[in-house]
């Protein structure tokens, strides 16, 4: 199933790819809310939020996404708010649990090990958030298990809608 | 010298970013502090007023999914909008903490304090990654506990027989002692912040942790987890279902 979490804005349609009956298109719109931390879709629940939105399942849905597809404008090298937000309560998609992975200790996979995760950050980003924008994403394959990740970096949202991927 | 120690665990109660912020304000004696939690927007607001007024910022946040939580991330934009159009002259100094055991996964959320300070045009003062920050929290909890059940065991011997048995004072020290142990990186690590805020120095970024070896790290963690769910009333293997 491919997953498509964005920040674009609800004039813009993601169109990188055939369409695909099975494509979910997560729209990151802050119409829900932060994780509170409190562990229960590890420790209460089998993988889901005890707070009923529209993320309450997210974690079941990223735990399933290849490719998992990620557009997100780039704040401090990291992600924006509300798609961090997103990210943030889709931990059940991984177990309580703590394996050794890449050499440091992360939590086991709740779903099978998946193939790709592609990252687009857009808008204007330093080197330096550049570079720690590489290893958040890294991080996150390591964390989220994919085997492979790609990343592309775009200064505008038009740069988008020339490379393909959108239209407004 | 006025300090500002910010910590942003999105808990209502607990937390180990609110359990390191209340530590480190132990190392900052004869400043003036004044402590403010950004849990929800509705702080954020208060928090950004106080700006203007102070010398250092210590920040305290957890790490969430790699990076920054991401009602942190709402905080610093709204932060670096306020930080341009207000006199802020201070420096920003932070302390992440993560689950995992290794301090340096928490390098790129302290990048992320730095690129904001850029941004800012805030001081970026360095910071500390503090990994099993979670393990931390929980032993600053038992070790109390542990440490006052000991006492009162002195002190109930000491008011029935007048004396205290050296089993009770070896056993008070052991305690003390495997606390500080299990500490001494994160307490080092916070003596080192304290002497560079009152230096006015910028820090390396430094990285520690709970002072257990990851090989005996990982059982407790997931032996802690079990616990954890069973209190919730959840036996390890009903958490193990995968939703379709």
């Amino acid at each position: 199933m491919k997953v498509i979490i964005h920040d674009l804005g609800e004039g813009i349609t993601f169109s990188a790819g055939k369409p695909d009956k099975d494509s979910v298109v997560v729209h990151a719109n802050n119409q829900y809310s932060p994780c509170r931390g409190c562990f229960k879709c590890w420790l209460k629940n089998a993988g889901f939020c005890i707070m009923k939105d529209s993320l309450q399942h997210i974690g079941a849905c990223i735990g399933q996404s290849d490719p998992l597809i990620i557009i997100s404008r780039c704040c401090y090298g990291g992600y924006s708010s509300p798609v961090k937000a997103i990210l943030d309560r889709a931990i059940g998609s991984s177990l309580p649990l703590f394996t050794w992975r890449g050499g440091q200790t992360h939590h086991i996979s709740r779903y099978p090990r998946r193939k790709l995760l592609r990252v687009y950050f857009y808008g204007e980003c330093t080197k330096f958030e550049q570079e720690t924008a590489k290893e958040i994403v890294e991080r996150n394959r390591l964390n989220l298990d994919y085997e492979k990740v790609e990343m592309i970096f775009l200064e505008n949202i038009e740069q988008l809608q020339e490379a393909g991927l959108c239209t407004f | 010298m006025h300090v500002l120690i910010l910590h942003a665990s999105p808990k209502k109660k607990g937390g180990a970013s609110r359990f390191f912020a209340g530590l480190f304000s132990l190392f900052l004696p004869g400043t003036r502090k004044k402590t403010v939690s950004i849990n929800s927007r509705q702080d954020f607001q208060r928090a950004l007023e106080l700006f203007p007024g102070m010398d250092v910022v210590c920040f305290f946040v957890p790490l969430y999914v790699d990076g920054l939580p991401s009602h942190v991330m709402e905080f610093l934009s709204q932060a670096e909008k306020y930080c341009k159009n207000h006199s802020c002259r201070f420096r920003l100094y932070a302390v992440s903490n993560n689950g995992f055991v290794e301090g340096k996964q928490n390098r790129p959320a302290l990048h992320m304090l730095q690129a904001w300070c850029e941004r800012a045009g805030i001081t970026w003062g360095g910071g500390i990654g503090i990994g099993g920050g979670v393990m931390l929290r929980v032993l600053g909890t038992v070790y109390p506990i542990l440490i006052g059940i000991i006492l009162l065991q002195m002190a109930v011997s000491f008011f029935s027989t007048g004396i205290v048995p050296s089993g009770l004072w070896r056993s008070f020290a052991i305690q003390i002692f495997t606390w500080l142990f299990l500490n001494s990186g994160v307490l080092f690590c916070m003596a080192r912040l304290s002497s560079a805020i009152r230096r006015e120095q910028v820090l390396t970024d430094q990285f520690t942790r709970v002072m257990i070896p990851s090989f005996l790290f990982i059982p407790i963690a997931n032996i802690f987890m079990i616990l954890s769910s069973l209190f919730q009333g959840r036996f390890l293997f009903a958490l193990l279902k995968r939703e379709k």
